[in-house]
C-alpha cells in the first residue's frame, strides 16, 4: 500500500490520533470513518504497525550503539588478546576445538558483542521494568564447525522464543529437561519450552531421557511427541516433515488431524508429515544415513615443545670449544664427522643469552665437505615423533652476517645428509646494494631446495635481504607440507616447493639449522638467540585426558 | 553488522521473551512430566510466539501508549493461557487472543476516566475483522523493509526518529534540544513516517517484482 492509497484527511487524523492530539471530536470522526470503512480500517493497521515498529527499530538501534561502545571498552584491554606463537602454524589454532570460537577470528569479536548486545538490549527495553530474570532454558553443549547466521551465535541467551539460525555446522544443544538434540546446518530451531522446540527447517538427531518423557519437536506440519526414545527428523523448506525412530517410541500427530488421531511410530519406523496430516513411510531395515547422530570431536593436537635461550648449559647436549652443553642434541648424520667433541666452532654465550656458530666451508648440494659441515639441532623422535606428526622449528637471529657468495644459513629437516629438505638466506652472487648509511652491504636471497641422493632440486629463490638486518626463520611442516618463512621487522615471506615425497613416512628425521661458508674461506659467526623446535602431537584421547599426561 | 533488520528486531522480540518467560516463572507449579499439561504449554508458546507481533501491535494501536501496551500484553498472555483449555480449536488464535485482548483493554480503560479518548468496542471489534484479513507474512516483510529504509534516512531524521522513538519522553527533550516546539517536531515525525511508510511500498513491490523476474 503506497502512502498515496491513504486519503489525506484520514492520514491526518492517523498522525494526529499516533500524536495523542486528537480531542473527544476528533477520536469520534475518526472512530466513525473506520467503522464505515473498511479500506480506512486496513489503511489504519498497516501505518499505526509502522508507528509500534518504528519503536522497535529505534530502540534497538539505541542497543546495539550501547553495545558497540560496551565493545570499545572490551577491546581495548590488552589483557584479553592472545596472540599465537609466530613459530606456531595456523592450523594448531584451529584444532583447538571444541571451543567454541577460534582464537584471533572474527567471531571472537563478535561474541561479546552479541552478548552486550543482548544484555543492553534486555537491561533498555525493561528499563522501567521491575527485575526481569530471563530463565535459560536449554544450553549449547558441543559446537563443530558452526556459521551462524548473521554470525551471531546464541550467547547465554537461549530464552523462550529464541531462534537459532544455524547456516552450517553442527551444534549440540541440552534442554533444561534433560533432552538433548545435535541440530545439523543449515537448520532454524526456535526454542520453546524447556522441554519442546519448533523445527522450522533442517535437521536434528533428539536422545531423550526418560526425565524429558514428552519432549516434544513442532514442525510446520505437525508436531511429535517423544516418549523416551531417540529420533531423527527433518523438515524440507516446504515445511513437509520426516520422521524416524531409532529407538523406543514416539508420537506423531498432523496439523489438521484430530487430536486423537496421534499416530504411534515404533522403532525402525518413519512417518512422514504433509498437509497437516500424518502417513506412514515403508518399514525401513536401515536408519537413515543423511542424520549426524554424534558430534565427533576433531583429534586432538597437543604441541611437545622445546625452547632454547641459551641463558644455560644443558647436560648431555653437544658441547661448545669449552665444554658447555649447547641444548642442540644430534647433528644431521652424515655430517661433522671431524668435529671434535668440543665443537671449536660453536660458543655458548650464556652472558648475552646466545649460540655463536662460527661457519665452516661446507654445502649439501653434492656433499661437499660435508665432514666438516655444522649442521646442528634435534631428533624428532626425542619429542614424541613417529612418523607422521607435523613440526617445526624456529630461529631468531640478529644481525644477518656478511657471508662470502654461495655462503649461505638456514634451517634443514631431514635423515640424513642426502635425504633432506632445507631452506634459508643465501648469498646473492650477482646483487649489490648500499644501505641508508651508503655502507656496502651483502644481498641474501630466500631459497628452498628438495636434496635426494645428494644434490639439489627443485631449488627455489625469491625475494632479498640485506647483512645487518634481524630476522626470524620458520622451518615447518603442517599437514604433512613443507613451509620455509622469513620475516624481518617489514614482515615475512613463506615459500615452499615440491614436496619431498623420499621423507613421506620415514620416522627418523632430524631437524635443525646451519651455516655454511660454501666455496669460501672466510668463516663468519652466525649468532642465535633463540630455537623453538615443536612437534604437535596427535592425542586420542580428550583433551583432559591429555593435560593428565603431562 | 549487529544493526541489520533482522538482528534489531530479533532483539525487540526479546520483551516478548521475557514477558512469556515470566509468565513460564509463574507457571512452574505445571509438570512437564504430565503431559496433557505439558503438550498444552508448547502449544500455548508455540501460537502465542508467533503471534506475539500482532498482538502486541493490536493493543498499541488501541491505548497508543508503548508501556500501556506491556502492560496490557504481559496481562493478556496470562489470562489467555487461563483460558487457553477452552481456546475452541476451530478458530484462528489470533482472532482469539486479539478478542480476549480488547477486554483487557475494556477493563484497562473503565479504571481511566478518559475513556472517549479511546475507540468504541465495535470498532476494536472490527480491528479485528480487518487485520485477520492481512496475511501475516506481509506484516514480517513490512518490518524487514522498515529497517533498511530507516538506515537510508538522512542522518538528522534518523537522529530524531531515535531520539522520539527510542524513549518515553523522547519528544519534549527533542524539542528543547533543538529550540523547537514540540508540534514542529511532531510534524517532522509525520513526514518522516510518511516517507517510511512509501519507502516500505517501494521496498515490498520491487522485492515482488523482483521475485516474479527470477
Amino acid at each position: 500500500m503506497s502512502i498515496n492509497d491513504i486519503p489525506a484527511d484520514l492520514l491526518d487524523l492517523f498522525d494526529d490520533y499516533i500524536a495523542g492530539e486528537l480531542n473527544e471530536d476528533g477520536i469520534s470522526r475518526l472512530n466513525d470513518l473506520l467503522v464505515k470503512d473498511e479500506h480506512a480500517r486496513r489503511c489504519f493497521i498497516l501505518y499505526s504497525r509502522t508507528h509500534t515498529d518504528l519503536y522497535a527499530v529505534a530502540r534497538a538501534n539505541r542497543a546495539s550503539h550501547a553495545a558497540l561502545s560496551a565493545l570499545a571498552t572490551l577491546s581495548s584491554d590488552p589483557n584479553k588478546e592472545t596472540q599465537p606463537s609466530s613459530a606456531e602454524p595456523e592450523r594448531s589454532t584451529q584444532q583447538a576445538l571444541p571451543q567454541p570460537f577460534r582464537r584471533n577470528s572474527l567471531r571472537t569479536w563478535l561474541a561479546p558483542l552479541a552478548t552486550a548486545a543482548m544484555l543492553i538490549v534486555g537491561v533498555f527495553v525493561y528499563q522501567s521494568q521491575t527485575s526481569a530474570v530471563s530463565v535459560q532454558i536449554a544450553w549449547i553443549q558441543n559446537a563443530q564447525n558452526c556459521k551462524w547466521h548473521l554470525d551471531l551465535p546464541p550467547t547465554g541467551d537461549m530464552y523462550s522464543g529464541r531462534s537459532l539460525q544455524l547456516e552450517s555446522g553442527l551444534v549440540e544443544i541440552g534442554f533444561e529437561s534433560g533432552a538433548s538434540i545435535i541440530l545439523q546446518g543449515p537448520a532454524t530451531l526456535e526454542l520453546l519450552t524447556a522441554n519442546s522446540a519448533r523445527l522450522r527447517f533442517g535437521k536434528l538427531a533428539a536422545k531423550v531421557p526418560k526425565s524429558a518423557h514428552g519432549f516434544t519437536v513442532l514442525s510446520p506440519e505437525g508436531k511429535i511427541i517423544d516418549l523416551g526414545t531417540e529420533f531423527v527428523m527433518s523438515v524440507a523448506k516446504n515445511g513437509s516433515t520426516e520422521v524416524y525412530v531409532d529407538k523406543g517410541e514416539v508420537q506423531a500427530l498432523g496439523n489438521k488431524s484430530e487430536a486423537q488421531k496421534v499416530v504411534h511410530v515404533k522403532e525402525k519406523e518413519g512417518i512422514l508429515l504433509a498437509d497437516g496430516a500424518v502417513s506412514r513411510r515403508p518399514s525401513q531395515d536401515s536408519s537413515p544415513t543423511q542424520f549426524i547422530r554424534q558430534i565427533t570431536l576433531p583429534p586432538i593436537i597437543a604441541p611437545r615443545r622445546v625452547t632454547l635461550d641459551f641463558k644455560e648449559t644443558v647436560s648431555g647436549s653437544l658441547a661448545d670449544a669449552d665444554g658447555l652443553g649447547t641444548g642442540l642434541t644430534h647433528r644431521l648424520p652424515g655430517t661433522g664427522k671431524r668435529m671434535l667433541q668440543h665443537d671449536t666452532n660453536l660458543k655458548l654465550n650464556i652472558e648475552k643469552g646466545q649460540l655463536e656458530l662460527t661457519t665452516t666451508d661446507s654445502d649439501i648440494n653434492r656433499r661437499y665437505k660435508l665432514e666438516q659441515g655444522e649442521y646442528l639441532g634435534f631428533r624428532l623422535s626425542d619429542f614424541g615423533f613417529t612418523g607422521t606428526e607435523d613440526f617445526s622449528i624456529a630461529v631468531t637471529i640478529p644481525e644477518i652476517p656478511e657471508l662470502a657468495a654461495v655462503g649461505q644459513f638456514g634451517l634443514f629437516a631431514g635423515t640424513r645428509n642426502d635425504r633432506s629438505i632445507r631452506g634459508g638466506l643465501i648469498r646473492d652472487n650477482t646483487a649489490t646494494a648500499k644501505n641508508s648509511t651508503d655502507k656496502n652491504v651483502t644481498i641474501y636471497q630466500q631459497f628452498m631446495a628438495n636434496n635426494n641422493g645428494g644434490s639439489d632440486s627443485n631449488g627455489f629463490f625469491v625475494g632479498l635481504y640485506a647483512s645487518g638486518e634481524d630476522m626470524q626463520m620458520t622451518l615447518r611442516r603442517t599437514a604433512g607440507k613443507y613451509f620455509l618463512t622469513v620475516g624481518n621487522h617489514k614482515g615475512a615471506n613463506t615459500i615452499d616447493i615440491k614436496h619431498p615425497e623420499f621423507l613421506n613416512g620415514e620416522k627418523d628425521i632430524f631437524l635443525g639449522l646451519y651455516g655454511a661458508n660454501t666455496q669460501s674461506n672466510t668463516p663468519q659467526m652466525i649468532i642465535i638467540k633463540k630455537i623453538e623446535v615443536t612437534v604437535w602431537e596427535q592425542l586420542k584421547y580428550a583433551p583432559l585426558a591429555a593435560l593428565e599426561r603431562k | 553488522m549487529i544493526q541489520t533488520g533482522a538482528t534489531v528486531l530479533h532483539n525487540f522480540d526479546y520483551k516478548l521473551r521475557v514477558a512469556y518467560d515470566r509468565w513460564l516463572d509463574a507457571h512452574q507449579g505445571c509438570h512437564l512430566s504430565e503431559v496433557p499439561e505439558h503438550d498444552l504449554k508448547v502449544e500455548y508458546a508455540d501460537l502465542l510466539q508467533r503471534n506475539q507481533g500482532q498482538l502486541f501491535a493490536y493493543l498499541h494501536s488501541l491505548v497508543r501508549d508503548l508501556d500501556d501496551a506491556d502492560d496490557l500484553f504481559q496481562q493478556t498472555s496470562i489470562v489467555l493461557w487461563r483460558q487457553f483449555r477452552n481456546y475452541d480449536r476451530t478458530r484462528k488464535f489470533l482472532p482469539w487472543a486479539c478478542g480476549v485482548a480488547r477486554l483487557e483493554v475494556a477493563n484497562f480503560l473503565r479504571s481511566r476516566s478518559r475513556k472517549r479518548l479511546y475507540f468504541s468496542d465495535e470498532l476494536s471489534l472490527l480491528l479485528i475483522d480487518t487485520q485477520e484479513k492481512i496475511e501475516i507474512d506481509s506484516f514480517e516483510d513490512r518490518r524487514e523493509a522498515l529497517s533498511e529504509c530507516v538506515e537510508k534516512l538522512r542522518p538528522r531524521d534518523r537522529e530524531l526518529l531515535d531520539e522520539c522513538y527510542g524513549n518515553s519522553s523522547g519528544i519534549g527533550e527533542a524539542a528543547v534540544r533543538r529550540g523547537r516546539i514540540p508540534q514542529s517536531v511532531h510534524n517532522s515525525l509525520r513526514r518522516i513516517r510518511r516517507s517510511l511508510f512509501e519507502c516500505i511500498h517501494r521496498t515490498i513491490s520491487t522485492q515482488a517484482h523482483g521475485r516474479e523476474n527470477a
